[in-house]
């Protein structure tokens, strides 16, 4: 992708930082070529409104629609500039906010999640037991009941490494199965997606800025590996986070809460919370038990301390 | 020895059968003191014996403290240990059995008892058997919740895994 970007009353240290960032987003195949803006055509436009050239190259781009970033004034927070950028930004986060511009996340659907995942989305509380096969790997998908059903228990690794994969059939199991006795294996399909997202953490799409919260605990039984999903699930039982907020929050990698959203999601004990969906959560009341003895006792099943009422 | 309030205790309950002393000798640092018997009516699978009275043992949790650990026994005549053993503990641990028919109206009970114990005691639910159970649905489960008004963790676990069993106590922690 080749973009030509035109830049109008930018100081140098502005150029420079703006550099720095369209080399950084030649790694996402984005090659900008950065030209003082005379009126000619641009992909897009970064103009500093604190100089004269600025503010008047902002008014003829945006009598032309052209597209637009804009360095406001130091202190200025009004969010008339529909694209503004930050003149304090590091690079990085420059770079970021151009390649949302240049190639904007579009807005994720339950269609745009493939394989297995995207079967688990859009079956979601599901009543009827449902045959998903891949090849001769398979499962008995209980969406409402929480469970899954595989013929031994190598299957489920084979499972989980499959979660993305596409070409998965999709079948409702017959009401007298003749295969009924070699489905042995009876999981949680929560602990299965979580473990299985987990593995695709790096794969999966972001989930962006939008709030969720948990409708219930998920079925954390066997996700005793870490800590976080337990952490992430007390969190988000309590009120409704972003992804992005989880993260600076938690300090917890951003890639491993994403992948704990999208498994949540798929297994139905997410919600997003923009709309009313999300059933009401009493705040915890106040526990008798005394913080230190409280730390004393999470240290012994090893939580971290400070964990606890983060 | 058992009932200090001061002292610092963490609850097992459940119905018959539910894996209370299996759990309990999972995460204890000394094998439970069971009162148990010969379980007459046992049926063709592995239990044989039950717990009458109660389960005790002991974790270690440094060189001055310690965490005992009480089973209380799942029969309903044996309901009056509960506010014997059970005042000022942390919080409990309900496990319930995935194969049991009733199992509903037994975390209903055990509910109860617990707060014939302590209304405000915080507590989680483990489910054991589910692994061998494969008609059983946590929608029964996540049905009752909703009529009780309970958001607490409730984890499928096996109560032989010191791992799973210590993955309930962490969720009962992240409650206090």
């Amino acid at each position: 992708m080749h973009i030509k970007l035109g830049t109008a009353g930018l100081s140098e240290e502005l150029e420079l930082r703006l550099s720095l960032a369209c080399g950084l987003l030649a790694a996402s195949q984005i090659h900008i070529e950065i030209q003082d803006w005379r009126g000619h055509e641009s992909d897009v436009l970064i103009v500093d409104i604190d100089s004269a050239h600025g503010r008047l190259a902002y008014e003829v781009a945006n009598r032309r629609n052209l597209p637009l970033m804009v360095f406001p004034r130091s202190g200025d927070h009004e969010t008339r500039y529909a694209s503004r950028l930050d003149r304090d930004a590091p690079a990085a986060a420059i770079a970021r906010a151009l390649q949302e511009k240049l190639q904007p996340t579009p807005q994720l659907t339950s269609d745009d999640v493939q394989g297995l995942l995207g079967i688990c989305i859009r079956e979601a509380g599901c009543h009827q037991d449902l045959l998903v096969k891949r090849g001769n790997i398979g499962m008995i998908l209980r969406h409402a009941a929480g469970r899954i059903l595989t013929r031994s228990v190598s299957d489920l690794p084979a499972l989980e490494a499959r979660l993305l994969d596409n070409a998965w059939l999709c079948v409702a199991r017959p009401a007298n199965d003749p295969y009924a006795n070699e489905w042995l294996v009876s999981r949680s399909l929560e602990s299965f997606l979580i473990k299985a997202c987990m593995r695709h953490q790096a794969s999966l799409p972001s989930l962006g800025g939008k709030l969720y919260r948990l409708t219930r605990w998920p079925d954390l039984g066997g996700v005793t590996e870490s800590e976080e999903a337990l952490r992430l699930s007390a969190l988000l039982q309590r009120s409704a986070w972003s992804a992005d907020t989880l993260t600076q929050h938690t300090g917890i990698a951003a890639t491993y809460i994403n992948a704990f959203l999208w498994a949540t999601l798929a297994s139905g004990a997410l919600a997003c919370a923009d709309g009313s969906a999300v059933a009401f959560m009493p705040q915890p009341a106040p526990t008798s038990v005394s913080s230190s003895l409280l730390q004393r006792v999470a240290r012994h099943f090893g939580l971290k301390l400070g964990y606890l009422h983060a | 020895m058992l009932d200090s309030e001061k002292t610092i205790k963490l609850l097992f309950v459940g119905p018959l059968g539910s894996g209370k002393t299996t759990a309990i000798r999972a995460i204890s640092d000394t094998p439970p003191v069971s009162s148990e018997v010969p379980w007459m009516e046992a049926g063709d699978g592995d239990k044989t014996s039950t717990t009458v009275a109660f389960d005790y043992s002991t974790i270690q949790l440094n060189p001055d403290e310690t965490l005992h650990v009480y089973g209380l026994p799942g029969q309903q005549y044996l309901d009056f240990m509960g506010p014997i053993v059970g005042p000022g503990a942390l919080g409990a641990v309900l496990l319930l059995d995935a194969s049991s028919q009733t199992i509903a109206q037994d975390c209903r009970a055990a509910i109860e008892q617990l707060a014939g114990i302590d209304p405000e005691l915080k507590f989680v639910i483990g489910i054991s058997k589910s692994d061998i159970t494969p008609d059983f649905s946590m929608e029964t489960m996540y049905a009752l919740a909703r009529r009780m008004s309970l958001f607490v963790p409730m984890f499928c676990i096996d109560p032989r895994d010191p791992a799973q069993v210590r993955q309930l106590v962490k969720a009962l922690l992240y409650l206090l």
